[in-house]
């Protein structure tokens, strides 16, 4: 072959046609290296074995979350030669791998996402006691799926199941879930978004540490129940959700009521009405009762009372009746048939009725005598 | 046509009427129309309970894209 000799742009620009064309995209798995952020914008980094170092070029939009150095990370990009700053690959996808990687890089988010307030308790809101739509994002092919919908067929009824079938792992996993819990928000109404997974490695759970779904979850406007993985995995979403249950078929579980144990209260509660009910009427009856007696007892009061005030007052009439006093040995006299009240009235000779209680009779004045104190 | 009581607001429902029953300063009448009232609507969630069914809808969309 001829040593074609070129000039610099055309030299760079030949190289990346053939870069381009042997290698459009490469996957990269090494150490994280001299990571940095410039402007809030730019992100660069080498990645490195024991033997050899790669420069990486890309932007803050394309990072799992926050990264530091020392981590094991997967890295997929372009190859490139830029025409000012020499080799690099131009970052398309990266994700932290491995357990300790995946941890540490859980770790750092975790602290982020905490100062920003998105997993306080005062957050959460309270989920709806017999929800009627739920929405849930899971794998419909999965045990997950298969464990809930056992459980809440067997607890609650009247219940629509809106599944959202999406990956729960793997790199497309992430915008799959946020796309879903988009969906629910904006087109789709639900009471309640469930999302679960069962269990697995750290890398299969990863999704739930990623920063994009532990923000979808948190900024959902509808209410979130989180189940991901077995009881000790805790995921940075679970963290953000409304609501965290141990395992799928407990997120069944603290979602619907049982409704054997409903039932059973709505039977208790119809026969506590009934007694309440029972005795309400007896008390209006007790009630009834004893405003009868009352009334009776104030109508034989004054009955009493009238009998005891006639009683009075026929012995205050009787005290003033004539007859009463002609038998005490008074007499009534008349002249002409006009009672005489004043020796004045009467002369000698003249003939007056004298009535006693028990008659009366005639009798002629013989004589008429002033009392003292008569001065009429 | 009305659209059919969510066990929810049948609950409500109930909870109100049980707490004006108890309240006990309503006269025996509107006690009684009140207590005829809770138990159609326990004989109502008795039946909801035993035959609404759950129903599951697939969402026909493809969550691995934008559109």
């Amino acid at each position: 072959m001829n040593n074609v000799v070129f000039g610099v742009s055309d030299f760079v620009a030949v190289f990346n046609q053939t870069l381009e064309f042997a290698y459009a995209s490469v996957t990269i798995v090494g150490e994280l290296a001299n990571f940095r952020i410039s402007k809030g914008r730019w992100v660069y980094f080498d990645l490195k074995d024991d033997y050899s170092s790669v420069k990486f070029f890309g932007t803050t939009q394309q990072l799992p979350g926050p990264l530091e150095d020392g981590m094991l990370v997967q890295v997929s990009g372009a190859p490139r030669l830029h025409n000012l700053y020499g080799f690099s690959v131009n970052v398309q996808f990266m994700a932290p791998i491995g357990e300790g990687s995946l941890k540490k890089a859980a770790n750092l988010l975790q602290t982020k996402l905490a100062k920003e307030g998105l997993f306080d308790q005062d957050r959460k809101r309270q989920i709806p006691s017999f929800p009627r739509t739920i929405g849930l994002i899971t794998s419909g092919e999965s045990a997950a799926f298969h464990d809930f919908s056992k459980i809440l067929n067997a607890r609650w009824c009247g219940v629509e199941l809106h599944l959202a079938d999406v990956q729960v792992q793997g790199d497309p996993a992430p915008m799959q879930i946020v796309r879903a819990v988009e969906y629910f928000n904006v087109h789709h109404h639900a009471d309640v978004l469930v999302i679960i997974r069962g269990g697995g490695s750290a890398d299969d759970l990863a999704a739930f540490n990623s920063e994009q779904v532990t923000r979808a979850v948190a900024g959902s406007r509808t209410p979130t129940v989180l189940a991901i993985g077995h009881e000790v995995d805790i995921s940075l979403a679970e963290l953000a959700a409304d609501m965290r249950a141990s395992t799928p078929s407990n997120a069944a579980e603290l979602l619907v009521p049982d409704k054997a144990q409903i039932a059973l209260g709505l039977r208790d509660l119809q026969n506590t009405l009934q007694l309440e009910i029972s005795n309400n009427i007896s008390q209006t009856k007790k009630q009834i009762e004893l405003t009868k007696k009352e009334i009776n007892q104030t109508l034989l009061d004054s009955v009493h009372f009238l009998r005891q005030y006639l009683l009075a007052t026929y012995e205050l009439i009787e005290a003033y009746n004539p007859m009463s006093i002609l038998k005490r040995g008074f007499a009534v006299v008349r002249l002409s048939g006009s009672v005489v009240s004043s020796v004045q009235n009467v002369k000698p000779g003249q003939l007056v009725e004298v009535q006693l209680a028990s008659g009366q009779f005639e009798s002629q004045v013989i004589k008429v005598k002033k009392s003292h104190h008569d001065k009429t | 046509m009305t659209k059919p009581k969510s066990y929810q607001q049948m609950q409500n429902q109930l909870n109100q009427l049980v707490d004006s029953l108890r309240a006990k300063n309503e006269d025996i009448d509107t006690s009684m129309k009140k207590y005829q009232e809770a138990s159609e609507l326990i004989k109502e969630m008795e039946a909801y309970l035993k035959d609404a069914e759950n129903k599951l809808i697939n969402i026909k969309k493809d969550f691995s894209s934008d559109n």
